[in-house]
């Protein structure tokens, strides 16, 4: 009796609640254009001519799991290459969806730009969505300028948000647990003090901060990404009743689902939207499986999981947008990253130096004893001379 | 005096000294430098050294680029495989197995380590020949190693846990590093079973191969796929190790010099063209032999350095006495 009251209690006094944020994410909406996608070091590719081509899709919900793929308003896209040049990309229909398509010729990183407004009760909204890109590829060496290791942005982007780089960042930098991510907040071009900064991962780990007088606003990403040994995997995934009972329980969530573009051509739902309605049991099935393929494929140290950033900043201009009248401009921003889980965590130097020591003693006092078994002991030999 | 009659004079070990000293500083140091040389080096420049290599050894991109799904390996995407090939053999075809005699970082460690050896006063290990016979077979297991391992990976038999399986056994990977500072791949990693068989099996090897260079000249080397890899291309090379077998008197002072214990470049009179798969073009043999022109060194077909009667007076300090 008390769980559901204290679950409302600690709803009410969490100030977290987000608004459906806009982001763009490199998964396609279809799973089998995957099968034409190359990964590479800025997340999935096409080819082309030997050329990296990136597709963006724009998403939009409370959280990353709970987006579903989204339509633009407008075709108000916008690109910056690795040399700051603005372009507005290609768009297309790819697997169902509008998406933005274009070229990565040269190493570095790309950033793309969605925004679009609205007026909600005087208030002009402006809800912008942003992806920066690397775009690197080992067989061109490494040999690269490291400036262009450094972000690149849109100056006039109405809100705009940038990673701050590690120590010593390179192409093969990995975020990883432990890190101190830093983000720079630009309200057309100028450090945004006080915006609101939101970070949420995958799994659901939530922080908010706000940006200091710089415009920078700081979060240490969360160990929440373990591995899961195969055993403990399959506790996890629901059992063929289970699910059958959860699916049959909810069938008009299931044709929910199809409204909200979470699912394959097939008509069927998304892996995700399936395991979500699955219940809880399936929830877990749907992290812990996802886990183990994302292990398997890729190991334990290479596994990834993203966070969504988003931010929100609000001035006090007046004006007039398509006819109607605000006088407050409420700014959203919003991107994703993704981390792996700290190496630390899973190595240990001191087994490695008794390994290493016991390969030096296996060959040192190995080869000792072979020397010291082949003296031969001096033998006086008599000889009887009668 | 003329050219010629100069280099088959030199003092070789001096002259392998300070090459291999230069060699090294240049491969480990030279990235600080900003000179890259590129991935398809055919010698132990270690990757892992991330900051100083001056180039990295052909072994890491070849298993990353062979752990590529098949639809990709086996398709246009593949021939980026052969491009990588391509430069390797271009490399590889100008100093044939000196690579690894005058070149090699780890190589050369095992030098030094040798020559500490000596100032203990310590003798020298041996392999008998059965003992020789049976561990030859080693490097092409470990070139097996490197070759289908990332196939198995693209064909999804394996993992990539096992990505790089070579690398994660070899010693360069955790002992280049250390000379720039870097103890970071000392190490067991327990974030898979496949991560954490490799690196335990790694740091032994390591391990093993501390002690094993301290006893027994060029340890590793009888045993690196790199060397079993060299030997498939070594014929096609520019760089050549030839015999005279007529003029050969089979004294074995060459074979005594040899630091991976060849028999055949002693008792083999037959084969002209004498390198051998253990061979790492030292070409110690060369100046420790006795006999005019028995053994010599030819580049395109000219002899650039060949063994002279003169030369070995010289090397061997008989000059003063004669």
């Amino acid at each position: 009796m008390l769980k559901p009251i204290a679950k409302i209690l600690l709803c009410a006094a969490l100030p977290l609640t987000a608004e459906a944020a806009l982001w763009f994410s490199d998964q396609p909406p279809d799973k089998r254009l995957m099968k034409d996608m190359k990964r590479s070091h800025g997340g999935h590719v096409f080819m082309e001519n030997e050329v990296y081509v990136k597709q963006l899709w724009l998403r939009k919900g409370e959280s990353l799991m709970e987006s579903a793929y989204a339509e633009p308003a407008r075709t108000d896209f916008k690109l910056v290459d690795t040399k700051q040049v603005l372009s507005v990309p290609d768009t297309l229909e790819s697997g169902g969806h509008s998406a933005i398509r274009f070229k990565m010729p040269d190493e570095g990183y790309y950033n793309a730009y969605y925004s679009e407004r609205s007026v909600e009760n005087g208030v002009l909204k402006v809800d912008a969505a942003k992806a920066e890109i690397l775009k690197h590829n080992c067989r061109l060496g490494h040999n690269y300028d490291r400036a262009l290791v450094n972000p690149n942005r849109w100056r006039d982007a109405p809100l705009d948000i940038v990673r701050l780089r590690l120590p010593d960042e390179d192409f093969h930098t990995r975020i990883r647990s432990g890190n101190l991510l830093k983000f720079l907040v630009l309200h057309q071009g100028r450090p945004a003090a006080g915006a609101k900064v939101r970070l949420e991962t995958q799994k659901g780990w939530i922080n908010v901060t706000r940006t200091d007088a710089e415009g920078v606003a700081s979060f240490q990403v969360i160990q929440d990404n373990f591995p899961v040994e195969e055993d403990e995997a399959e506790r996890f995934v629901a059992k063929p009743a289970e699910k059958e009972a959860a699916g049959a329980e909810k069938p008009a969530d299931k044709r929910a689902g199809k409204k909200d573009g979470l699912q394959t051509e097939d008509g069927e739902p998304s892996k995700w939207q399936a395991n979500k309605e699955a219940g809880e049991h399936a929830e877990h099935k749907g992290d812990h499986s996802e886990h183990k393929e994302a292990a398997s494929r890729w190991g334990g140290d290479r596994r990834e999981d993203h966070f969504l950033v988003r931010v929100d900043y609000q001035t006090d201009e007046a004006g007039s947008y398509q006819g109607q009248a605000y006088d407050k401009i409420h700014y959203s921003a919003a991107m994703t990253g993704s981390y792996a889980p700290n190496v630390q965590v899973s190595q240990s130097k001191s087994l490695g130096l008794i390994y290493a020591s016991a390969g030096f003693l296996t060959v040192g006092v190995g080869a000792t004893a072979y020397r010291r078994r082949r003296i031969k002991p001096f033998k006086e030999v008599d000889f009887d001379e009668r | 005096m003329n050219v010629k009659a100069t280099i088959d004079r030199i003092d070789v070990r001096r002259f392998r000294f300070w090459f291999q000293l230069f060699a090294f500083a240049f491969l480990v140091y030279g990235g600080w430098l900003a000179v890259d040389l590129g991935n398809s080096l055919p010698t132990f420049a270690c990757g892992y050294n991330r900051k100083g290599t001056a180039g990295v050894c052909y072994l890491l991109p070849l298993q990353h680029q062979l752990a590529q799904p098949w639809s990709q390996l086996f398709s246009k995407e593949g021939l980026a495989v052969l491009g990588g090939f391509a430069l390797f053999l271009l490399w590889f075809l100008v100093l044939n197995k000196a690579w690894c005699g005058f070149i090699c970082p780890l190589g050369t460690l095992q030098d030094w380590i040798t020559g500490l050896r000596k100032r203990f006063g310590l003798r020298y290990s041996s392999y008998s020949d059965e003992q020789f016979a049976k561990l030859t077979w080693i490097k092409y297991g470990l070139l097996l190693v490197v070759i289908f391992v990332p196939l198995l990976i693209g064909g999804h038999f394996l993992t990539h846990d096992w990505g790089t399986a070579y690398c994660q056994l070899c010693p360069a990977r955790m002992i280049i590093p250390l000379f720039n500072g870097d103890f970071s791949q000392w190490k067991i990693d327990f974030s898979s079973t496949g991560r954490m068989v490799l690196t335990a099996l790694g740091m032994f090897i390591a391990g093993l191969f501390l002690a094993g260079s301290f006893l027994k000249k060029r340890f590793f080397c009888f045993f690196c796929p790199m060397s079993a890899f060299h030997y498939i291309f070594a014929k096609l090379s520019l760089f050549k190790l030839k015999k005279e077998g007529s003029k050969c008197t089979v004294c074995g002072d060459c074979y005594r010099v040899c630091d991976l214990q060849i028999k055949p470049i002693a008792d083999d009179v037959i084969s002209q063209d004498i390198l051998k798969d253990d061979c790492i073009l030292c070409m110690k043999c060369v100046a420790a032999c006795p006999e005019q022109g028995a053994l010599r060194v030819d580049i395109l077909g000219k002899t650039v350095f060949e063994s002279t009667k003169d030369g070995f007076a010289k090397r061997m300090g008989m000059e003063d006495k004669q």
